[in-house]
């Protein structure tokens, strides 16, 4: 019997390793024209129509909106020669000829007001900036464009992540991005195959599989184990580790912004000298060495963009501490700041585990808090959003792409106009209110970025939000795609420079 | 007749589990924190205005009463109607169906292969005391109880693909990811069926019958091999059971260490995003599965029923 039992666990044993072996072993992991990418999270399916669906689209490199975004923050195209605004309500778009879908048909005007129309009846959120916009070709190449409500942005309006162009073929959608997705694994993994109408570069492009990593640990392994060609993105903490051990790690603009807001309505911080006080004991270089990357925050948009603000804000303890003795605080022998009812003041400092940057600013935070003697509680929740409802915080940590479509007054308006419902800043101010509404009234320019400048300085002086850090994001990348940068955070993840 | 009856009984039973446990999930999901509407709204940056939350309430249907609601999902669950995840709207039976296989795999064969191993270890552990099988299946039992099955995966991972390059986990073929969790699943069952089987031959081997067999000149190893195997195996089984219920959610972090779109995986983004259609789903399936796995065990012990061999005996 014990022959047999030797037996049999030896033969499980060799059974086992054969079967591992049997199914990839080391040598070629793929072919050089496939490329690996590991991501975050994976749609469920190609559905241009459906709630988030089209930025992860976009994400993807498989769809297009008519203008998008360049590395410098402007709007482009490659799809539309120009457009122009006929009055309050109607803008003429030209299209350039030329351009066609993955399958070989062109984009004309039909096809483009068919995709924008169908968008704008299947996909609610299509209709927040402009409201329902209706698009009718008028010849082949000419598209009309009527909005419900004014805008001066149509461009931004046009690049906003709803408007993708698409197609409907039987049961299948066709794009125009430089990629067409082949197979999709829901919520897994998708394979992409270059667009061999997308331009004359089509067959330098690789295959590319894009895979879904929930634990950050494995895609960091998958990076270090030489079967990832990009890993977007790494944590802080693991872009040093790859850094360390000679691995390529890129630090791209993120485009997001991460800031802190403020409960101006209850507590502590409702006290403007205190918000001035933290917003002077705050030292950001100390966070951005922390993340690893990025640069101190100067207003509400990423440093590139044009209407990037010019807040500057230095740390300086001792001037924070003065700042509170006189608005009437005093320490105790513990060098602990007492607060109006008799105890040492402590605020509640909350954010959300989706962004791992922002718990390490919040512990950043909560250490130099100490500085000026108040105690800080941490907490992570679930949903910040609906959390900030409940104005159970002092100071919530927020990471937002405040320009996704190129636009600052979305974010503005979300974000600081008074009468705006739902909005998460606790903010008021009617000259802020004035600004935005001429910034509505004002074709993009100089004129109009001063304005958005304005606000973010006004902004930096009420303190609704303290500006924190403008954030780099961490990249690993093998050899192959060494001089590859995506670019406006996880929006164009894949573009069509990818593997050129 | 009698077994009729019992069958039917059994039967209803669980249709009654059934329908309450699916009220009891139907209730639960629904006081989860952060209701799928406020998920949605902040997944796609969307202010919480009365307008926005409303239009989300009634895309997901949850405007419905609560009983239209509950109503409308179990009859459609009987059908093969599982409804559409309230985050992404896509349909949860093709994507239960197309993730369920490698959560199964991992969960399933480990378990059965644990218990095969468990049985042989605790065979040989009965055998012979502080024998190299008494050591192993302790030493499995320590080590599972010590080292998260997590660690250890991070570990082969390191060594057998970024250190020697062996074999590729993340990229080609699902074999080998899926074969490493079968195993480790496997070890981290084994240990401690060794032990109950250990326990289940020492309990046995001190009845009086057994005693008898001994006085009659037959060996230990026929005793153990004939004479007691049924109702070892009874025990084994009836342990292996309550292991089967972990089949889906116990492959978790192995689903994540190796990123493996099992169901687990599913789940765990389904549950970060409070999708009450896919939560409650996940609950009625795993319903469904113990009750099968109940009757295919129930059989073989059937089949191995003590009373029969008591009076084989006699």
């Amino acid at each position: 019997m014990k022959k047999k039992l030797v037996f049999s666990l030896a033969l499980l044993l060799i059974c086992s390793v054969f079967l591992t072996a049997c199914g990839n072993g080391g040598g070629d992991k793929k072919e050089s024209k496939n490329m690996l990418v590991g991501i975050t999270n994976m749609i469920d399916k190609v559905d241009p129509t459906d709630g988030g669906t089209p930025w992860s689209l976009t994400s993807y490199g498989i769809s297009e909106t008519i203008y998008k975004q360049n590395e410098k923050g402007e709007l482009v195209s490659r799809i539309a020669d120009e457009i122009k605004q006929d009055d309050d309500l109607t803008w003429t778009l030209t299209l350039k000829k030329g351009i066609k879908f993955s399958n070989g048909d062109a984009v004309d005007a039909k096809a483009i007001a068919d995709s924008l129309n169908d968008v704008m009846n299947g996909n609610e959120l299509a209709t927040a900036s402009a409201g329902k916009i209706n698009f009718e070709p008028v010849s082949d190449l000419v598209v009309k464009i009527t909005t419900e409500r004014k805008t001066t942005t149509m461009k931004a309006v046009l690049c906003e992540w709803t408007n993708i162009i698409y197609k409907k073929v039987g049961d299948e959608y066709i794009f125009t991005g430089p990629y067409v997705p082949q197979k999709l694994d829901p919520g897994s993994q998708i394979e992409l195959v270059p667009n061999k109408n997308y331009d004359d570069k089509a067959e330098k492009r690789p295959n590319i599989t894009l895979k879904a990593f929930k634990d950050s640990n494995a895609m960091k392994q998958a990076f270090e184990s030489g079967e990832l060609d990009m890993a977007f993105t790494v944590t802080a903490e693991a872009a040093k580790e790859l850094k360390d051990a000679d691995k390529k790690v890129k630090d791209i603009d993120a485009g997001y912004q991460y800031f802190a807001i403020n409960n101006t309505e209850e507590g502590p911080l409702s006290d403007l000298k205190v918000r001035e006080a933290i917003n002077l004991t705050l030292d950001r270089e100390a966070m951005t060495k922390a993340l690893e990357g990025g640069k101190v925050a100067t207003g509400f948009f990423a440093h590139y963009y044009d209407f990037a603000g010019d807040v500057k804000v230095k740390t300086d303890v001792k001037k924070a501490k003065k700042i509170l003795e006189e608005a009437g605080y005093t320490y105790n022998d513990k060098k602990q700041l007492i607060g109006k009812d008799g105890n040492q003041m402590t605020l509640t400092l909350v954010t959300y585990p989706s962004r791992p940057d922002l718990q390490i600013i919040m512990q950043q935070v909560a250490g130099q808090l100490d500085k000026i003697g108040i105690k800080a509680e941490t907490k992570i929740v679930d949903n910040i959003d609906s959390f900030l409802a409940t104005r159970a915080f002092d100071i919530a940590f927020y990471a937002q792409h405040t320009a996704p479509s190129g636009d600052p007054l979305t974010s503005l308006n979300m974000f600081f106009r008074s009468d705006q419902t739902g909005k998460n800043v606790l903010y008021k101010n009617p000259d802020v209110d004035k600004l935005m509404d001429e910034m509505g009234n004002m074709e993009p320019g100089k004129e109009r970025n001063k304005l958005a400048k304005d606000i973010q300085d006004q902004v930096g002086k009420d303190l609704p939000i303290f500006y924190l850090v403008d954030p780099q994001w961490h990249i690993a990348v093998s050899d192959a795609l060494e001089d590859y940068e995506p670019y406006c955070g996880d929006y164009y993840v894949i573009n069509d420079k990818l593997g050129l | 007749m009698s077994k009729i009856k019992n069958s039917l009984i059994f039967t209803l039973k669980y249709i009654l589990v059934f329908l309450i446990i699916s009220m009891i999930i139907f209730a639960v999901v629904r006081l989860l924190p952060t209701p799928p509407t406020d998920q949605w709204l902040s997944a796609y940056n969307l202010p919480r205005t009365d307008e926005n939350i409303k239009w989300v309430t009634e895309k997901m249907g949850l405007n419905k009463p609560i009983a239209e609601q509950y109503i409308n999902w179990i009859r459609n669950f009987f059908v093969g109607d599982w409804g559409k995840s309230l985050i992404s709207n896509a349909e949860i039976f093709p994507i239960f169906l197309s993730k369920m296989p490698i959560s199964l795999s991992i969960g399933f064969i480990g378990t059965l292969l644990a218990g095969i191993l468990g049985f042989l270890l605790g065979y040989g552990s009965a055998y012979s005391k502080y024998s190299w099988c008494d050591k192993l299946s302790s030493a499995l039992v320590v080590l599972t109880q010590s080292l998260p099955s997590f660690i250890v995966a991070i570990i082969i991972i390191h060594f057998l693909s970024i250190k020697l390059k062996l074999f590729y986990f993340f990229s080609g073929s699902i074999i080998a990811p899926l074969i490493i969790s079968i195993l480790l699943t496997c070890l981290y069952t084994a240990g401690g069926l060794a032990r109950i089987v250990k326990l289940a031959y020492q309990e046995e081997m001190k009845k009086s019958y057994v005693r008898m067999l001994v006085t009659l000149g037959f060996s230990r190893s026929e005793i153990m091999r004939r004479h007691i195997l049924r109702p070892i195996l009874i025990k084994l089984l009836a342990a292996i059971l309550s292991r089967f219920a972990w089949v889906f959610g116990g492959s978790t972090v192995l689903e994540f260490a190796f990123a493996m779109p099992g169901i687990s995986y599913f789940l765990v983004d389904s549950m970060q995003k409070s999708d009450y259609n896919v939560l409650q789903t996940y609950v009625l399936v795993v319903i469904l599965w113990m009750f099968f796995i109940h009757i295919l065990l129930s059989i073989l012990i059937k089949s191995l029923d003590i009373r029969r061999l008591s009076n084989e005996q006699s």
